[in-house]
């Protein structure tokens, strides 16, 4: 009787169950789908294509781990681009001047990045909002002087020249193809952790954080360790990013990163959506291809076109491309199924397991 | 309503037991105002303890130094005889202290079992490393707080709005959700803060049945801050009053409700 009683106080309606069993299933299969197709791409496009198509992914990378501490732990950066260069530097120096293997350079340019990224962070501490987005700012306009100043490491204004990565001898495909698949399996590794990561302890930490800072604090959470966490986890993946690029175009000068790549992470995070995984590639395809279509549109104003097609986004779709089209796609994912449980649940006789539509 | 004995309450406060929360001479000022003035009452185990008193007489600066959000100028809190006194805020949970605040502080972007599973985040040791990882012994954390979370979930009442944005429920279900997020922790002490807020009479029924139920069923002892009289007279084993930031009562309810000094607080003087 007492139970009935503490029912009866909840009077909205439960709409949301558990989603059904075969869910899993269904996500895995198109995921599997996406991956191959990923695969099959390089080799039925252009060679330039897949260029495009590899920094795509690189920027993807570097977005995810954007969205990491500015979407998940609402940490607003201006100034990640610098931690891309640092990862761009790391893998060059290491390559031109010590000889180490392409791959090798990317757990360096990791660790690196994330101790810079955790030194960051801990004066960020202090910093709310708006301001943590000055502080960053400043950072962003700091990295090309920086790497300019350095020049006996970095290079100076000439930059680092290095050899493209050759594919293993067995292996019948060109180095452009061979680069592609490598940055592929960097994203897919990268999703995946960040997933992990994300739907865990640790990102339902980042998140509380977040939404209500002091809530997380009286349930237990450090929020001073989660933030820096945050912090070095996206810088991390920046590092990383950033030794793709310098690999891939194989070659780094400190007016690559400018102000201007810092802020394009921003702006393919928001697009894509600022606090979802997937959002990530729609945010790389945003920041390689929209300048260039704003170019064929108008080359006398191509900002503009840029500035106007940021808006388009923004507009239509507030939550960012996938945090938007998202949970659209999983209401009418639901109505389908629940229409076709109806429809099953008409007809007695069969089992409804072999339907197709 | 009825006032059913609870053979967990009887008994003299200062018994063989040593308290669960002890409150000790504990002032706090702001500026030149002194919200809290050498406050010292205590809370034995597996009590519904009330603390009421006319707005600004400091019961939610109290709850805030229980919670670590301020730091008291004088005095000590002790729990189960160890001082809170260097304790950072986000040490407390895992001591074993929960709370609710006094608006629903939700975590609005989340689902409520999430919300719910963070309340079990003291309680856990997935790091970020075996979450990046996803090892088996992260899986299995992470389906205990499951498991742990959809239990609270249906204590409250509430398993049927799980995947629910947090943000979608009513007052009174926040409300729930966050008492039931408080419990994942599975506090020794739970502190909950006008709980009765903003409820309509059915809801504030259903809240009392509730807030029993925590304490005769998951053996949680509770401070409550309420500004609803009956409810605490008719839930608390001991009610502490204060006014001004000063204890003026401490005692059963029955003593409570004939006490002269209580009375004027409310009401004020008689010419």
């Amino acid at each position: 009787m007492e139970k009935s009683v503490i029912g009866a106080t909840f009077d909205a309606p439960a709409v949301d169950r558990y989603p059904a069993p075969n869910a899993g299933t269904q996500r895995w299969i198109a995921a599997l789908g996406l991956i191959a197709l990923a695969v099959v791409l390089p080799f039925v496009v252009s060679k330039y294509h897949v260029f495009e198509l590899t920094m795509v992914m690189i920027y993807a990378i570097a977005v995810l781990g954007l969205n990491i501490l500015a979407g998940y732990n609402g940490q607003i950066s201006l100034g990640h681009g610098g931690f891309f260069a640092a990862g761009a530097y790391t893998a060059a120096i290491l390559m031109h001047r010590y000889g180490v293997p392409y791959w090798a350079t990317l757990p360096p340019a990791a660790l690196i990045c994330f101790a810079l990224g955790v030194l960051f962070g801990l004066p960020a501490l202090r910093f709310e909002g708006p301001y943590l987005a000055l502080v960053t700012l400043a950072l962003a306009l700091a990295t090309p002087q920086l790497l300019k100043y350095f020049d006996n490491w970095t290079g100076g204004q000439q930059g680092i020249n290095l050899t493209k990565p050759l594919p293993p001898h067995w292996l019948v495909i060109d180095r452009d193809r061979w680069l592609y698949l490598i940055v592929l399996a960097a994203l897919l590794l990268a999703m995946r952790i960040a997933a992990n990561l994300l739907h865990g302890r640790t990102g339902r930490a980042l998140v509380a954080i977040r939404d209500h800072p002091i809530a997380a604090a009286a349930l237990g959470i450090d929020t001073a360790r989660y933030k820096t966490l945050a912090f070095g986890t996206s810088t991390l993946f920046m590092g990383v990013a950033g030794a793709l690029a310098a690999i891939v175009i194989g070659y780094v000068s400190p007016e690559g990163y400018n102000l201007f790549l810092s802020l394009s992470f921003l702006v393919g995070s928001a697009v894509g959506g600022i606090a979802t995984i997937g959002g990530a590639i729609i945010g790389g395809l945003f920041i390689e291809f929209v300048p260039n279509l704003a170019n064929d549109i108008s080359d006398a104003a191509p900002w503009a076109i840029y500035g106007l097609a940021m808006l388009l986004f923004m507009y239509t779709m507030p939550q960012g491309v996938v945090g938007s089209l998202g949970p659209w796609i999983t209401r009418s994912m639901r109505q389908i199924r629940a229409q076709r449980a109806a429809f099953a649940g008409g007809d007695e006789e069969h089992d409804g397991k072999g339907r197709t539509s | 309503m009825s006032e059913t004995p609870l053979p967990a309450a009887v008994g003299p406060q200062d018994g063989a037991a040593p308290p669960l929360l002890e409150i000790a001479d504990v002032t706090m000022r702001f500026g030149g105002i002194v919200a809290l003035d050498a406050v010292t009452f205590s809370v034995g185990k597996g009590r519904i303890v009330g603390l009421i008193g006319p707005n600004g007489a400091g019961k939610t600066t109290l709850f805030n130094c229980l919670s670590r959000l301020y730091q008291p100028a004088h005095g000590d809190i002790r729990l189960n005889g160890g001082s809170l006194r260097r304790c950072a805020a986000s040490d407390i949970a895992g001591l074993g202290i929960g709370r609710t605040f006094q608006s629903p502080a939700l975590f609005a972007s989340m689902s409520v079992l999430d919300n719910v599973k963070v309340g079990a985040h003291a309680r856990g040791r997935n790091g970020p490393l075996t979450d990046a990882l996803t090892l088996p012994s992260s899986r299995r954390e992470e389906r205990e707080v499951d498991q742990a979370a959809r239990a609270m979930l249906a204590f409250i009442g509430l398993e049927d709005a799980a995947s629910r944005p947090a943000a979608s429920l009513t007052l009174a279900a926040r409300k729930r959700v966050e008492l039931a997020r408080a419990l994942a922790a599975r506090p020794l002490l739970l502190l909950l803060d006008e709980p009765a807020g903003g409820l309509n009479h059915q809801e504030v029924a259903a809240l009392g049945v509730l807030i029993r139920s925590i304490r005769d069923q998951l053996g949680i002892t509770v401070l409550l801050v309420e500004h609803h009289i009956g409810l605490v007279m008719s839930l608390s084993d001991q009610v502490v009053v204060l006014n001004f930031g000063r204890v003026i009562a401490d005692g059963p309810p029955e003593r409570i409700r004939r006490d002269p000094a209580v009375a004027e607080a409310y009401l004020g003087t008689r010419h």
